[in-house]
């Protein structure tokens, strides 16, 4: 059974990956291992779409931090947008993952994000 | 059996025949040749007996003889009579010749008297003449009277001188001269006193002038005439004289009274009297009854006649009396030569008889005494040679039973031999027939082994001397045509000298060396002993080769056999061998079995080694003896061979690939390949006689070897060996592989196939399934059938049962491809008919020649519809708690794969509570004892009687009632039924792991749904037990397979919840406590415990006043 799929927008720079479905557990690893080889060294960023999820749990999150990480090195960025109110939104926030990784409520601030030149 | 025999009993019979001396008996079982032929009733014809012929020839001879001599005598008698009347004739002409001679004598005396009358000058006159007259008178004898008359017929001058002047001219012979005759005989005359038959003859006396003169007559009785004939006429002959008037003139038979018998009425006296002689055949005599024969002959010149006859009786009674006595004499000489020949046929015939019952008393076996025949001398040579035939006979038939009795003996040698089911047997009855038939009574037989001859069987040898002269031959081994050698005395026989202590220990005199050979080639000896110098004849030897022979074709015949059996053994064994290596695909088991198989079929033990990763393994040992194969095991588990040292067979095998075989073990063979002492004594306490030691190979791999060994004193292990051991090699050697390949197959399909069948099922709420795979066949032929669960997008349910026509890797790669593109068409709930179209042109443009039988079945829990799709697929079985099962028939359609462009439509129904729909491949149908009809019939009944609350317990129920041990398909089956829903608690039990969890929440959402709890608070409820389930697959059971529940409760405006499970946190719940952050950031309470049994999490979550439900 398909959990979730994931659609690539790949930009000149940056890529925006939405996510559609549900993440837990179960499909988080193979999640992951697609956003990463989305990212590839040439993308400066890399914009997570959690919109159309319709679940996600704690290993999401663990995800969320876990993509942060592995791109801080790289000098990539990693933004999240979701929308606020939202359970997805609620949950994503009591992750305090904010403190980390610009979390944005709409793709286009998202993008406006993106566009910005990374602070020195 | 029987039938050999009853050749023997004709053999003898035959051979007796042949033989010619057997009997010809008329009746008996002999000659079956005959039936069909004319059948003789006897081989004698009925004759007749010497004797009778004898005696009959002899009668016909003597009756024959009887006749010629009648014969001889009826003509006899006819000469007789003939000559007879020829004497009559010749008589009667003599008489009648005597009486002319007396008429010419007067007619000359009264010439000569005339003429000197008329020479008389004086007149004729008394007494000039008288005187003259009486002389002549006296003279005659004759005379009655002679007197002159003068021209006138006066008596002129007589004899007696009276009456002269008497007249006699009246007299008729007077008148005759009176008219001029010169002579005259009158006829018959009476006298005129005499009363006497007078004759007168007459003449006339003339002048010198011519002038008559008188007459000169002289009167005579003719019967003194006759009475002067010096005839002697026989006293019954009767003698008569007639004149020329047929008076008589004479008879000897003084009873007619002469004169008065007139006989000129008689044709033979006229024809007398005419001048022809007649011969009387049969003539009247003078009496009625006197028939007479005899002639009647003229009397010449007087004109008489003369007839002499004689009585036809008495030449009759004379022949008769003759012929009786020459009968009389004929039948003395029959009767003398009757018993002559009686008595010669006696003296002949009865030895001969004799001799005969004799004969056939030889002929009929016995031995008589011959009855003592020495007279005659022909029979005595007869029986001189029969009692030489008897004795030669005798002789012969002795010889010819000896000949048979040694021949039956050979026969019975023969076919004990040919039944001898053992070597022994036949030696055994070889040294009986050596003993019953040439007497050797201490004999022996031996074999060639190798080049050796090897005692085999012996009378009357010690062990002493068989172990001293064991292996001597006295031909070379690869002698051909040896001939035997016969040492009468072996004291001169130098060749023996090496030999002479130990024969003459045993106390042998004399030997014989008889060869046993077979096709000229020699196998083996008799040796035969005597105490004594014994010098064989010929006939001893042949016999003794006789038997020979008989063994060495016992012996070959016995070697074919066995030959013959040890090859279908062979066969058999490997047979065998093959039908266990087959039977299992557990290749150490299966090497097992091999050799326990081996032994004792091959060996009497066996050693198997593998070759596993580059080391060499022991596996298994077996041996004829379980203790000893208990200590082989334990000896060669403990013993590793040594990979460096390839010179052990097992070592020599596996390195260099090749068979080994050691015929002889040695000690010192095997300490050439052991170092080991442990290991030569232990193999030379096991009795090692043979090696052969076999690699097992496979594509050019060496998996092993097994070491076969004899232990027995008698068998080596030989090329035949080889070749059998070779050949079980390599089937076992390919047994293995196949099942190491086999192995590797199995493993891939069955992960394969497992891997796609979703395992564990999914729990939806609100319904019931139930689901078995069955894999049906053995070995690696995993099948195509699989099943699928799983839950669309919108909530319904879709359910998969299908088959992938085909077996094996490819039909479950296929089976997976089918399941997974189904599963992915079906995700966003398409309709039914449409999944099913898509994967069928899926399956047409990339799966060439394979078809798919599928049912496709979306359920809507909330409204309890079934659509239905088969693609070709058996008919779903619907089994209602109150009603009879039936088969959903429509939504049918075309296998998959088989048309590109096949459309499919949907049969929809709905289902009630508790109505089971069961869908199943045709493994559940599918027998070879039943037609399909029958099996679905059966199933349908079987449905009947199986309704249960419990599908899961009705699957089983009708899986064990429809399938037996005789399945082979795979079956795949699902039981699927909605449940009563109204239960305001949810059960789940899931399996601890991560894919679950997605399903855990499908199931929550649908019971939030159901009980109209608002989305938001489903969602943040959903959030919770997930993260407790998600602790759960992450934390409590490790590795190790587990089960999470999850309990739900909506009760008085609260929801209540409790996720547990059985095992032990590796770490502290809700690790980095972001889990345990959510579930406490959505949930009103939350309450972890930890037990011995497992971690138990509550949660509750108060409901907003506007959702009560």
């Amino acid at each position: 059974m398909v959990q979730a799929r994931i659609t690539l927008d790949v930009r000149d720079e940056f890529v925006v990956a939405g996510i559609h479905g549900e993440i837990d557990l179960f499909n988080v690893r193979s999640i992951s291992d697609s956003l990463v080889d989305a990212t590839s060294n040439v993308v400066k960023a890399l914009l997570l779409d959690l919109s159309s999820v319709t679940y996600l749990d704690s290993a999401g999150l663990k995800l969320l931090f876990e993509l942060a990480r592995r791109l801080e090195p790289r000098r990539q960025r990693m933004g999240v947008v979701v929308p606020e109110g939202s359970l997805i939104g609620r949950i994503v926030r009591l992750s305090n993952i904010a403190e980390i990784i610009p979390v944005m409520s709409t793709v286009d601030e998202g993008l406006s994000w993106v566009s910005r030149p990374r602070p020195l | 059996m029987f039938e050999s025999k009853a050749t023997v009993v004709d053999c003898r019979v035959d051979s007796r025949v042949d033989q010619g001396f057997a009997p010809k008996r008329r009746n008996g079982p002999r000659r079956p040749m005959s039936r069909g032929r004319p059948q003789r009733v006897s081989v004698h014809p009925r004759r007749w007996t010497l004797r009778t012929r004898l005696s009959l020839g002899v009668i016909a001879l003597l009756v024959l003889l009887m006749l010629l001599t009648l014969a001889s005598y009826r003509r006899v008698f006819r000469d007789r009579r003939e000559a007879e009347l020829e004497n009559s004739v010749i008589v009667a002409r003599t008489l009648s010749n005597a009486v002319t001679a007396f008429t010419r004598d007067v007619e000359h005396t009264l010439l000569a008297v005339a003429l000197a009358l008329e020479a008389q000058e004086e007149p004729v006159s008394q007494k000039e003449n008288g005187a003259y007259l009486r002389e002549v008178f006296v003279r005659s004898g004759v005379l009655r009277a002679i007197f002159i008359t003068d021209k006138h017929g006066r008596l002129i001058a007589s004899d007696s001188g009276t009456d002269l002047g008497r007249d006699l001219s009246s007299r008729p012979y007077m008148q005759s001269l009176a008219n001029g005759a010169r002579t005259v005989w009158s006829d018959l005359l009476i006298g005129i006193q005499t009363g006497q038959v007078t004759v007168a003859h007459g003449r006339t006396i003339r002048a010198p002038d011519g002038t008559v003169r008188g007459y000169f007559v002289a009167a005579f009785f003719p019967h003194r005439v006759l009475e002067r004939i010096p005839v002697t006429i026989p006293p019954d002959a009767r003698v008569l004289v007639v004149d020329r008037r047929g008076s008589v003139l004479y008879t000897s038979d003084p009873r007619p009274s002469l004169g008065t018998v007139d006989l000129a009425g008689e044709s033979d006296v006229q024809r007398a009297l005419s001048g022809q002689p007649v011969v009387v055949r049969s003539g009247r005599g003078t009496q009625p009854d006197d028939i007479r024969y005899g002639a009647v002959v003229p009397v010449a010149e007087v004109g008489w006649a003369l007839s002499f006859t004689r009585p036809v009786a008495r030449l009759e009674a004379q022949l008769r009396g003759e012929m009786a006595r020459q009968a009389a004499g004929v039948v003395g000489v029959m009767i003398l030569g009757g018993v002559l020949v009686g008595f010669v046929i006696h003296r002949l015939t009865s030895p001969l008889m004799a001799l005969a019952e004799t004969a056939a008393a030889i002929a009929d076996g016995q031995r008589p005494t011959l009855p003592p025949l020495n007279d005659p001398p022909e029979v005595a040579r007869l029986s001189e040679g029969m009692r030489a035939m008897s004795e030669a006979v005798a002789e012969r038939e002795d010889a010819l039973r000896e000949a048979l009795r040694t021949q039956e003996q050979i026969y019975r040698l023969t076919a004990k031999i040919n039944r001898a089911a053992d070597p022994q047997d036949i030696f055994a009855e070889a040294l009986d027939a050596l003993e019953t038939t040439a007497g050797v009574q201490r004999a022996s037989i031996l074999l060639l082994e190798g080049a050796a001859m090897r005692f085999k069987a012996w009378r009357g040898l010690s062990d002493e001397y068989r172990a001293a002269v064991e292996g001597h031959s006295p031909w070379p081994a690869d002698a051909t045509d040896p001939h035997p050698i016969l040492v009468p005395d072996v004291r001169t026989a130098p060749e023996l000298e090496p030999l002479r202590g130990a024969i003459a220990q045993e106390g042998i005199r004399s030997l014989a060396f008889v060869p046993i050979a077979y096709n000229r080639r020699l196998i083996g000896k008799f040796m035969l002993y005597k105490d004594v110098i014994h010098v064989y004849t010929p006939e001893e030897i042949n016999l003794v080769e006789t038997i020979a022979g008989n063994v060495a074709a016992g012996i070959e015949r016995h070697r074919t056999a066995e030959r013959v059996a040890r090859a279908e053994r062979g066969q058999r064994f490997l047979a065998e061998a093959s039908s266990v290596l087959s039977a299992s695909l557990d290749y150490e088991a299966t090497l097992r079995r091999i050799a326990r198989l081996s032994v004792p079929a091959l060996a009497d033990w066996c050693l198997i080694h593998i070759v596993e990763h580059g080391t060499v393994r022991h596996l298994e040992a077996a041996h004829t003896d379980r203790q000893v194969e208990e200590r082989l095991k334990a000896f060669a588990a403990g013993v590793p061979l040594d990979p460096n040292n390839p010179t052990g067979p097992t070592m020599f095998a596996i390195k260099t690939q090749r068979t080994l075989l050691i015929p002889e073990v040695t000690e010192a063979y095997l300490r050439t390949v052991t170092k080991e002492e442990r290991v030569v004594r232990f193999a030379m306490d096991l009795g090692v006689r043979s090696f052969l030691a076999v690699p097992l190979i496979a594509r050019g791999e060496t998996l092993g070897a097994i070491l076969f060994a004899t232990s027995t004193l008698n068998r080596n292990f030989d090329a035949e060996d080889v070749e059998l051991a070779e050949e079980l090699g390599r089937r076992a050697a390919l047994a293995v592989d196949n099942a190491r390949l086999f192995e590797q197959q199995r493993t891939v399909a069955e992960t394969l196939q497992h891997s796609l069948l979703p395992s564990p099922l999914p729990d939806f709420y609100g319904v019931q399934l139930a689901t078995r795979y069955i894999p049906g066949g053995r070995g690696v032929d995993v099948g195509g059938d699989w099943y699928d669960v799983f839950d669309l997008a919108n909530g319904q349910i879709g359910m998969v049962i299908g088959d992938v026509v085909g077996r094996g890797i490819e039909a479950a790669a296929l089976m997976g491809q089918a399941r997974n593109a189904l599963r992915a068409y079906a995700f966003d709930a398409a309709a039914p008919h449409l999944v099913v179209e898509r994967l069928n042109a899926l399956l047409v443009r990339d799966h060439h020649a394979t078809m798919v039988t599928l049912l496709y079945v979306v359920f809507d829990p909330s409204t309890r519809m079934l659509r239905l799709v088969s693609a070709g697929h058996l008919p779903p079985l619907l089994i209602e708690p109150d009603a009879a099962p039936r088969y959903v028939e429509g939504g049918r359609g075309l296998p998959l794969g088989v048309a590109p462009r096949a459309s499919y439509s949907e049969s929809t129904m709905s289902l009630s509570p508790g109505a089971t729909v069961l869908l199943y491949t045709d493994g559940l149908v599918d027998r070879r004892t039943e037609s399909l009809d029958a099996a679905m019939d059966r199933l349908l009944t079987v449905a009947s009687e199986t309704y249960d609350n419990n599908a899961e317990a009705m699957l089983d129920r009708i899986l064990s009632s429809m399938l037996d041990s005789s399945a082979e398909d795979d079956v795949a089956v699902v039981a699927f039924r909605p449940l009563h829903v109204g239960n305001d608690a949810l059960n789940l039990r899931l399996p601890a792991r991560p894919e679950v969890l997605a399903r855990a929440r499908h199931i929550l959402r649908q019971w939030f749904d159901e009980k109209h709890i608002p989305r938001e608070t489903a969602s943040e409820i959903i959030v919770a037990v997930g993260e407790a389930a998600a602790n759960v697959v992450t934390h409590a059971y490790g590795a190790a397979e587990g089960e999470i529940d999850i309990q739900m409760t909506a009760a008085a405006g609260e929801i209540s919840v409790m996720v547990r499970d059985f095992g032990r946190w590796r770490s502290s719940p809700g690790g980095g406590g972001l889990g345990c952050a959510m579930m406490r950031a959505f949930m009103d309470s939350v309450e972890i415990q930890h037990h011995e049994t497992g971690t138990v999490v509550r949660m509750r979550k108060q409901l907003s006043v506007l959702h009560v439900d």
